[in-house]
C-alpha cells in the first residue's frame, strides 16, 4: 500500500459517496458508494452496503449490493449478496455469492439481460 | 535581505557554531540581521519587526516548530521563509536542506517553492496538527525539550480517552468513529521517499488519520511504518481538501507546542500559499 491509499479502520462507519484515485481498504462499515480508479479491498471484518466500483475488487468481508470491476476476486471468507459485473471472476471455495453476474460488455446489451447467471456457492 | 530568528533558550549550543555560521553567510553575502528571541512565543513579534523593516526573507534558525511559527505569519505574503536547520524535522527534510552548512548554500540560491498550508478555525498550520482530549500538555510532552520529537512519540496512556466524533468530508461523505488520537497532516510523513514528501507540499490535499487504539503521536509514527502497523493500530486514513470535525466531548488541536483550535473544527487546505526556500532533489 502507499500513502495515497484510503483506509477505513474497524469500528469506523462511512456513509455517502467515497471516491478515490488510489486504493481503498475497507475494514469498517460503508453505506453508499465506494469508487476507486485502482483497487478496492474489503477486509475480513469490512462491510459494504451499497455499490462498489473499481479496476480490481477483492472481497474478504461482506458486500450487500452491487459491484462492478474488471477483475473480481471472492476469497474464502467473502460474502456477496447482490449483483456483480466483471470480465474476470475468481471465486475461492468457501466464498458465498447469492445474486446475478454478468460481463461488463453485456451490461449495455439488453438482449443478454435474460441470460444472467445465478451463482450460489 | 535576510532576517534570522533564533530561539535562544532551545538552541543553547548555537553559540559554539555561531561564528562559523556567520562567516559562511557572509561569504554567500546573505548575512542579514539576527533576532535572538527568548521563547518560541515571541516569534510573532519578531516576524512583525522583520516585516516592518522590509526584509524579503525570514529564516528560522532551529527546527520545524520555529519554522511553523514563522510561516503561519507569512501565508499569502511576498516574504519567503527559510530554514537553517539545527535539528531534524520533516519540513527541512522535505525541503532537501541537509545540515546547516548545506542549508546556507540553499538559502543563498533562494530557490522559492510555493507550498500548501492548512487552516483550522481560522488558525494557520504548515505541517500538521495533532489532537488530544485535554487542553493541558500531557506530562510526557511537557518533559520534552524538542517539540518536533513529540510528533513521533506517544503522548502517553494517561490521555487515551476514546472520543466519539462525526466527520464530514467535502460534503460528500460522513464518518462516525471513536478516536484516541487524530492527526491532520499537510506533509505526508509516510515512507522515506523525499520526492513523495516534497510532492505532498503541493498536492492540494490534507491527510487525515485517526485511531481508536493509539494516541496522536503514535498515529504519526505509524504512518512511517508498514501496513501491518496501520492495521495493528486500527488507523483510518483519508485525503480530503476540506473537512469538518464535530465531537460532544472537545478535542484540542496542537501545533508548534500549543493548542490552536478545538472541536467543532473546520479544516481546509490553502493551495500554494507559502513561499519557502528549498533545495533541488537529487
Amino acid at each position: 500500500m502507499n500513502f495515497n491509499d484510503t483506509i477505513i479502520g474497524q469500528n469506523t462507519n462511512v456513509s455517502g459517496n467515497l471516491k478515490c484515485t488510489a486504493d481503498i481498504f475497507v475494514g469498517g462499515h460503508v453505506d453508499g458508494l465506494v469508487y476507486s480508479d485502482q483497487n478496492i479491498i474489503i477486509m475480513e471484518k469490512g462491510v459494504v452496503k451499497g455499490q462498489a466500483e473499481s479496476m480490481e475488487f477483492t472481497l474478504n468481508g461482506t458486500l450487500e449490493g452491487k459491484v462492478k470491476a474488471k477483475k473480481i476476486y471472492l476469497t474464502p471468507s467473502a460474502r456477496l449478496l447482490g449483483d456483480l459485473i466483471t470480465n474476470t471472476l475468481k471465486i475461492d471455495a468457501g466464498a458465498s455469492f447469492i445474486g446475478h453476474s454478468k460481463k461488463i460488455d453485456q451490461e449495455k446489451d439488453s438482449k443478454l439481460n435474460n441470460t444472467d447467471l445465478i451463482y450460489e456457492i | 535581505m535576510y532576517y534570522y530568528i533564533l530561539e535562544s533558550a532551545r538552541q543553547k549550543d548555537f553559540e559554539k557554531i555561531e561564528p562559523k555560521v556567520k562567516e559562511i553567510l557572509t561569504n554567500f553575502d546573505i548575512l542579514g540581521e539576527f533576532n535572538y528571541i527568548e521563547h518560541i512565543a515571541d516569534t510573532e513579534e519578531a516576524v512583525k519587526i522583520a516585516i516592518k523593516k522590509g526584509f524579503s526573507t525570514i529564516v528560522a534558525v532551529g527546527g520545524d516548530a520555529l519554522a511553523n511559527k514563522i510561516a503561519v505569519n507569512l501565508v499569502n505574503s511576498k516574504i519567503a521563509v527559510g530554514i537553517l536547520p539545527l535539528e531534524e524535522g520533516l519540513l527541512s527534510t522535505a525541503l532537501g536542506l541537509g545540515n546547516w552548512k548545506s542549508a546556507c548554500e540553499i538559502l543563498a540560491a533562494r530557490r522559492i517553492l510555493l507550498m500548501d498550508t492548512g487552516i483550522i478555525n481560522e488558525k494557520i498550520f504548515v505541517t500538521q496538527i495533532l489532537s488530544t482530549s485535554s487542553p493541558e500538555m500531557p506530562p510526557e510532552i511537557r518533559s520534552q525539550s524538542i517539540f518536533s520529537k513529540i510528533l513521533g512519540q506517544s503522548v502517553g496512556k494517561s490521555s487515551l480517552t476514546k472520543t466519539p466524533i462525526d466527520i464530514n468530508i467535502e460534503d460528500e461523505y460522513q464518518i462516525k468513529s471513536e478516536v484516541t488520537g487524530l492527526v491532520v497532516s499537510n506533509l505526508r510523513p509516510f515512507g522515506k521517499d523525499i520526492e513523495s514528501i516534497r510532492q505532498s507540499m503541493i498536492d492540494n490535499n490534507l491527510h487525515l488519520a485517526f485511531s481508536d487504539l493509539v494516541a496522536s503521536g503514535d498515529i504519526y509514527h505509524s504512518l512511517n511504518d508498514t501496513q501491518k502497523t496501520l492495521e495493528k493500530n486500527n488507523i483510518s486514513l483519508f485525503h480530503p481538501n476540506r473537512v469538518s470535525i464535530h465531537s460532544d466531548q472537545p478535542l484540542f488541536f496542537w501545533s508548534s507546542g500549543e493548542v490552536i483550535a478545538r472541536t467543532p473544527a473546520e479544516i481546509e487546505i490553502i493551495p500554494q500559499s507559502l513561499k519557502i526556500i528549498g533545495g533541488r532533489l537529487r
